[in-house]
């Protein structure tokens, strides 16, 4: 009687504390091997999103098996020649999922392998959008955003809205208490957030400051926001040697969180850093850098917001 | 006998921890074994090192099966035969990294795995990071301040850039300039490698009840809304993703002592120093309350806030 053994591999990241977190994997459902054939084996494979509350799989999956790459959806199916390791990756080509490895062994001629991968969605936390409302005389305004993750904390409590009244002394008024200015964070499908042809700007660790400084001085923010910004998320990026960065505004900011408000705002200036640790010998040379010069008014009703998210 | 077995391979790249400190865990048989009864099971688990532990606890009973209960081993090797359902396993050794793992043992089958325990790096000196603190000052009049802020551990961040002292224009309305540019507030953040806290008195808080405990403890300790929103929006979102939070407040010279003193050319009517430690729980613990505050708001104003989170309020012997 023969027995196909080997198979887990598990090499998992385990930190004391770290919650309990599952990466993508695989089953293997059946294996046998046939009497005849062309001497190469098959595989089938069915790929689900290991949440089972989202049975679909969003996007395209890349299969990808030696020189052999397909795109598929929810299913392939592959030839590969008998091997003592076989290796198959299957990875999002709109990055939301965890890509897998999936590693056979002792794959025989004439052997029908079936399989089910499951994919685990990234998902990426949308941290400290903050708004920030001016106006030279006092006013009430609705403002009102469309998530498109979930929301997971406000500050004052978003009700399907904020009605806020922008006092004499720059205060916000919401619910009868006062605040410096709007709250929100939410949970985002990376895809919300990152398009596969963005351009990123790589900076090395020590420039980190000074580069957030002069893009949000350019992009239109004023001392007292981008002292906000950098002191959120600077000290976080002083870890990796380079940090490749990508700045979501107007429009792209648009897509993943648009906002609307009673009273149009005479200008709004809304930008959102994703950002993720790198390594790069090839930082973006800053000075050829293109960057719109946004004049800031000083009247008027004014909103400004800036967030951001790490990529991990 | 069929010779299926359940495959699977878990591979996942981490960017702190290298390959080789990981715990490693393999299946190697998973097969159907006719010489096993119905409703039972045999698990074979080969450990390194020898001397390594094994727990099993039956995931829907909650039973425990620890040692010598239908088990055998020899160095390094351990049998169990047990009901078939899934189990909660735990291998550990002193030293090592654990390896904690859900497992399914079917009816009938016979199982066989491999542990692979590596050693901890060595201790690490475990560091706290001082998240955090901002100072707001409120002169009385328009003036030149020079501040010195001396932690206790290091400095790992500052803005604006703290160059043995910040020397900031300080107006009444809490704007602070240098230069020809304008600030809310003084930043830094540091790491120190404990708190010795001087008493442990605190609150035990559910995480949903966050917003709510935190606006009437800095209403007490009389943070105003910039301040006390600052402080909520960075804390908040971090202290509602645990059930519960036991959380400490540490004022006035417990601050000093055992965060960062501070050194200030211009005298303030009242200075209001507050640092937040909280540790994160699955269960409630008692609270004891938080310390009477020393400090009543009025005058010309210093405020610095911190935080960070300590998992030594609470002891494992007090859960």
């Amino acid at each position: 009687m023969r027995v196909l053994s080997v198979l887990i591999i598990a090499l998992v990241a385990m930190s004391v504390t770290a919650k309990e977190y599952m990466p993508s994997y695989f089953e293997v459902t059946k294996r046998s091997v046939m009497k005849t054939g062309n001497g190469k084996a098959t595989v089938k494979g069915n790929i689900l999103d290991a949440h089972s509350e989202k049975p679909d799989i969003y996007g395209d999956i890349l299969v990808t098996y030696g020189e052999t790459v397909m795109t598929v959806k929810t299913s392939f199916e592959l030839e590969i020649d008998p091997a003592d390791t076989v290796q198959i990756t299957l990875s999002s080509s709109s990055y939301d999922y965890e890509s897998l490895t999936i590693r056979l062994y002792d794959v025989k001629a004439n052997e029908a392998i079936q399989l089910e991968a499951y994919l685990v969605m990234y998902m990426v936390e949308a941290e400290k959008p903050v708004i920030y409302l001016y106006s030279d005389k006092s006013m009430s305004v609705d403002v009102k955003l469309d998530i498109k993750g979930e929301l997971k904390f406000s500050y004052p409590t978003y009700k399907d809205g904020w009605n806020v009244t922008i006092e004499d002394d720059g205060s916000l008024s919401c619910d009868g208490k006062s605040y410096a200015y709007l709250f929100w964070d939410a949970s985002y499908k990376q895809s919300d957030l990152v398009a596969k042809a963005d351009e990123w700007i790589v900076v090395e660790k020590a420039k980190v400051t000074e580069f957030l400084e002069n893009y949000l001085t350019n992009a239109g923010f004023n001392d007292r926001e981008i002292a906000d910004f950098v002191t959120y998320w600077a000290p976080r990026m002083m870890h990796d040697n380079y940090y490749r960065i990508l700045f979501l505004e107007g429009a792209d900011y648009d897509r993943a969180a648009p906002f609307s408000s009673s009273i149009k705002p005479d200008q709004t200036i809304r930008l959102y850093m994703v950002f993720e640790g790198w390594q790069s010998a090839k930082p973006t040379d800053l000075s050829k850098l293109k960057q719109t010069k946004v004049k800031r008014l000083d009247k008027g009703f004014r909103y400004v917001e800036w967030g951001g998210s790490e990529l991990k | 006998m069929k010779n299926l077995v359940l495959l699977f391979s878990l591979l996942f790249a981490v960017n702190t921890v290298k390959a080789d400190q990981m715990p490693s865990w393999y299946i190697n048989v998973d097969e159907l074994d006719d010489s096993v009864q119905v409703g039972q099971a045999i698990l074979k688990i080969d450990v390194y090192p020898a001397n390594a532990k094994v727990i099993l606890t039956n995931s829907r009973t909650g039973e425990g099966i620890k040692t010598n209960k239908n088990q055998s081993k020899t160095e390094g090797s351990y049998v169990f035969e047990l009901d078939s359902g899934v189990y909660d396993m735990t291998i550990f050794a002193r030293g090592y990294v654990s390896v904690e793992r859900k497992i399914e043992l079917k009816s009938q089958h016979f199982v066989e795995g491999h542990a692979n325990l590596y050693e901890k790096i060595q201790e690490r000196a475990i560091e706290h990071v001082v998240y955090k603190p901002v100072v707001y000052l409120y002169p009385s009049e328009s003036t030149q301040i020079s501040l010195k802020v001396m932690p206790v551990g290091k400095f790992t961040f500052t803005y604006p850039k703290y160059e043995g002292e910040w020397l900031v224009d300080a107006n009444p309305d809490g704007t602070l300039k240098i230069g020809d540019k304008s600030y809310d507030y003084l930043f830094w953040e540091g790491v120190q490698s404990s708190y010795d806290v001087p008493e442990i008195v605190g609150d035990c808080v559910r995480g949903e009840e966050t917003v709510n405990y935190l606006e009437t403890q800095l209403d007490r300790y009389g943070l105003n809304y910039r301040e006390k929103q600052d402080f909520i929006t960075f804390w908040a979102p971090k202290l509602m993703q645990n059930p519960f939070n036991y959380i400490v407040f540490l004022e006035g010279e417990d601050y000093n002592k055992t965060v960062a003193s501070h050194d200030c050319s211009y005298s303030f009517d009242s200075t209001i120093k507050l640092y937040m430690l909280y540790q994160g729980l699955d269960t409630e613990v008692e609270s004891r309350g938080q310390v009477e505050c020393s400090v009543k708001r009025e005058g010309s104003v210093y405020v610095e806030w911190g935080g960070g989170a300590y998992d030594q309020l609470i002891k494992e012997d007090q859960l």
